[in-house]
């Protein structure tokens, strides 16, 4: 054998063992606990999530370079993340994924310049970055160098936030400074019980303000995704959650310069929505769950749905109308009568301003009260927060067509996709009722003196209730001014929807120029 | 005073209408009707639920109480009058997502009650209707399970917090 041969195939083999060693990260031992524990390995993790046999890992012969407490000592090829690119139903991703046998996770200066690295390329290519976050925090030996890594892994976020889109997933522990990354991203999905993100964890708690709770207590999914907002998704299994990630990514651009992801439809543009006609009561007291309106106007009744655990009085979420995505906001009266209150009014800003700045158009469904009143919200600072759905509405640029199903009162409906913050085209249904408040109180106080004087107070002041209603709270005045485009059949509601959506397909309209504007945060 | 919740103690300061827990100071206020408690730390609202006994003075010894349809022993040690508070408890229960006790979610009037204490109900059944914003808003059981206690009658008038039912949910 050629001594060149026998070289080449050292050489090899030893590539070999170093690749070997590096895809047990921690060890068989710290694996076997991860598994123990319920929980996947992070090469696991991405194999599910990207397509089969499309990862390609970057830097796995990286080590830390830490020399203190024995840490020279401690080398695992690839320290504590995997990072790499591949793709989701044939669509580019870059990924990131802490490993959690290598130091609990840790974010050693190391790690976080591999992580870097990918963001980096992520955006120079203009493709989504999706990490998948199981660790500790930063790691503590190393000191200043590891919490370098976090701020500059935050100040690619920042600079990321509306260019690509970018998902974060809590599969574990997210502590600290760990937990402002996935902050800043689009998405954050929780596996249920398998994960917390707080700031300081139930020991700190516990030693400064004596308060005893659970990891679960304190910062869990359940905690997350129904009171906080925090978590976006919480879903039950890694393998579930991983398989909604690439369910939400199939309705994403890769980045702000293209569009959403067109599929071929399977159900007909022109379909009328029979079950429309009876969906909303006449009786504008009584509430329905407005996600059967949704599921009816969109393609297969597909609906992802944000947030589907808070602020529940709005729905938002994303589907598609003749294969094109949308972005859909609606008021759902289901739940505390479809208000608009602190909560609500930030779900909804987030998500508007999240599909303006990736060329989601947005299909607003209204049926609103109004704000909701009341020391709680106001001394909430329900001003601001109602204030951003305003600013988020009047700042879109994206195709937004309105439907008004039935209540739209006062400053929700001037909020809520209104033709007056630049909506395209503008429909209602013909029960809506438009006014500045509803029949009751305007009769109340238009009225207050008839009232007063009339021999039968009582039956007067239905009488110009119902007046009130028959003249005012109809869609006909506003439709007269132009604010309302037409008033429309509810079964023709999915026919008309995609019909402007196509007209406003290259719809080019500009904000003026300005380094960025002041969103009331 | 001390006031003992579990294995924990607390050194707690009652004053009118705040309350020092260690170094921290809440705004406190309550509303009662029955034996429910509704309390407000910071203007955030727990259902508590006092035993039967209580009568208006310090108990002696450990009492259990329901806060959110969670079951915490209090124990209120040393002088100085006034009823335990168990703000820690309760705001411990909170962050657990309180199961069990439902509680109004707007300030409205109820007009419908469908349950009463004993019904065995399904997740989704509308337990009562709360007329808030001119919408009748239908409270439905977020488990299934069997309603422990009615809070509320029709036609009552309920503030946001104010605790409506008490489901125990079927394990």
């Amino acid at each position: 054998m050629a001594i060149e041969e026998k070289q080449t195939q050292d050489r090899l083999a030893e590539l070999h063992k170093r690749k070997e060693k590096g895809r047990l990260g921690g060890g068989q031992e710290r694996i076997d606990a991860q598994h123990k524990r319920g929980k996947l390995t992070a090469r696991e993790r991405l194999a599910i999530l990207l397509d089969e046999g499309s990862f390609e890992e970057l830097d796995s012969l990286v080590v830390h370079r830490s020399t203190e407490f024995g840490l020279d000592k401690q080398k695992y090829l690839g320290d504590a993340v995997v990072t790499g690119f591949g793709k989701i139903d044939g669509r580019p991703v870059y990924v990131f994924a802490q490993d959690f046998t290598v130091f609990g996770g840790s974010l050693s200066e190391a790690a976080g310049e591999k992580i870097c690295k990918v963001m980096d390329l992520a955006m120079r290519n203009g493709a989504p970055i999706i990490g998948l976050n199981d660790g500790g925090g930063a790691r503590i030996q190393e000191g200043v160098v590891s919490l370098k890594g976090y701020g500059e892994i935050f100040t690619r976020n920042v600079l990321a936030s509306g260019v690509v889109p970018q998902i974060s997933v809590i599969m574990g522990p997210c502590a600290g400074g760990g937990v402002y990354s996935p902050a800043i991203t689009d998405f954050i999905f929780m596996t249920q019980g398998g994960s917390q993100m707080y700031i300081t964890g139930p020991d700190v708690v516990r030693a400064v303000t004596h308060e005893d709770v659970t990891h679960e207590e304190l910062g869990g999914a359940s905690v997350h995704s129904t009171r906080t907002g925090i978590a976006h998704f919480s879903v039950d299994g890694e393998e579930d959650c991983l398989q909604e990630v690439r369910r939400l990514f199939s309705f994403l651009p890769a980045n702000n310069l293209e569009d959403p992801p067109f599929a071929e439809p399977g159900d007909d543009p022109g379909r009328l929505c029979d079950d429309l006609a009876q969906a909303v009561p006449e009786d504008p007291s009584k509430p329905y769950d407005v996600h059967a309106v949704i599921e009816s106007i969109l393609d297969d009744g597909d609906f992802l749905e944000v947030h589907a655990g808070w602020a529940k009085s709005i729905a938002v979420g994303f589907g598609r109308l003749n294969g094109r995505v949308a972005g859909v906001v609606a008021n759902n009266p289901m739940h505390m009568a479809g208000v608009l209150d602190v909560d609500s009014s930030r779900k909804g800003a987030r998500f508007v301003r999240f599909c303006d700045a990736f060329n989601v158009p947005i299909v607003t469904l209204v049926d609103v009260p109004g704000y909701l009143p009341g020391t709680t919200q106001e001394h909430g600072g329900i001003i601001v927060h109602g204030a951003k759905l305003l600013y988020a509405y009047a700042e879109a640029t994206v195709p937004k067509v309105t439907v008004i199903l039935r209540k739209d009162y006062g400053g929700a409906y001037l909020v809520m996709g209104s033709k007056h913050l630049r909506a395209d085209v503008n429909y209602a249904w013909p029960a809506a009722e438009i006014a500045v408040t509803g029949p009751d109180a305007a009769a109340n106080i238009i009225f207050r003196r008839e009232i007063e004087a009339a021999s039968d107070p009582e039956a007067k002041r239905k009488e110009l209730i119902e007046g009130y209603r028959r003249n005012l709270a109809n869609p006909y005045i506003a439709a007269s001014r132009g604010f309302i485009d037409d008033v429309i059949d509810p079964r023709e509601t999915r026919i008309k929807v995609i019909r402007a959506l196509e007209m406003l397909q290259n719809k080019a309209d500009t904000n003026p120029r300005k380094k960025h504007g002041n969103i009331p945060l | 005073m001390k006031l003992v919740i579990g294995d924990q103690e607390f050194d707690v300061l009652p004053g009118g209408e705040t309350i020092t827990v260690g170094d921290e100071s809440f705004a406190v206020r309550l509303t009662r009707r029955g034996n429910i408690l509704t309390v407000y730390v910071n203007e955030k609202p727990f259902a508590v639920q006092l035993p039967e006994a209580t009568s208006g003075g310090p108990e002696e010894g450990p009492v259990m109480l329901l806060v959110d349809a969670k079951e915490y022993q209090v124990e209120l040690k040393g002088k100085g009058g006034g009823r335990p508070r168990p703000k820690t408890a309760a705001r411990r229960a909170k962050a657990a997502g309180a199961q069990g006790a439902i509680v109004s979610q707007m300030t409205g009037r109820v007009i419908k009650v469908n349950v009463k204490p004993g019904d065995n109900v399904n997740e989704g059944d509308v337990l009562l209707v709360v007329e808030a914003m001119k919408m009748e808003n239908e409270i439905a059981a977020p488990t299934a399970g069997v309603v422990k206690e009615v809070s509320v009658a029709a036609g009552a008038r309920v503030s946001e917090g104010d605790m409506l039912v008490v489901l125990e949910p079927a394990s």
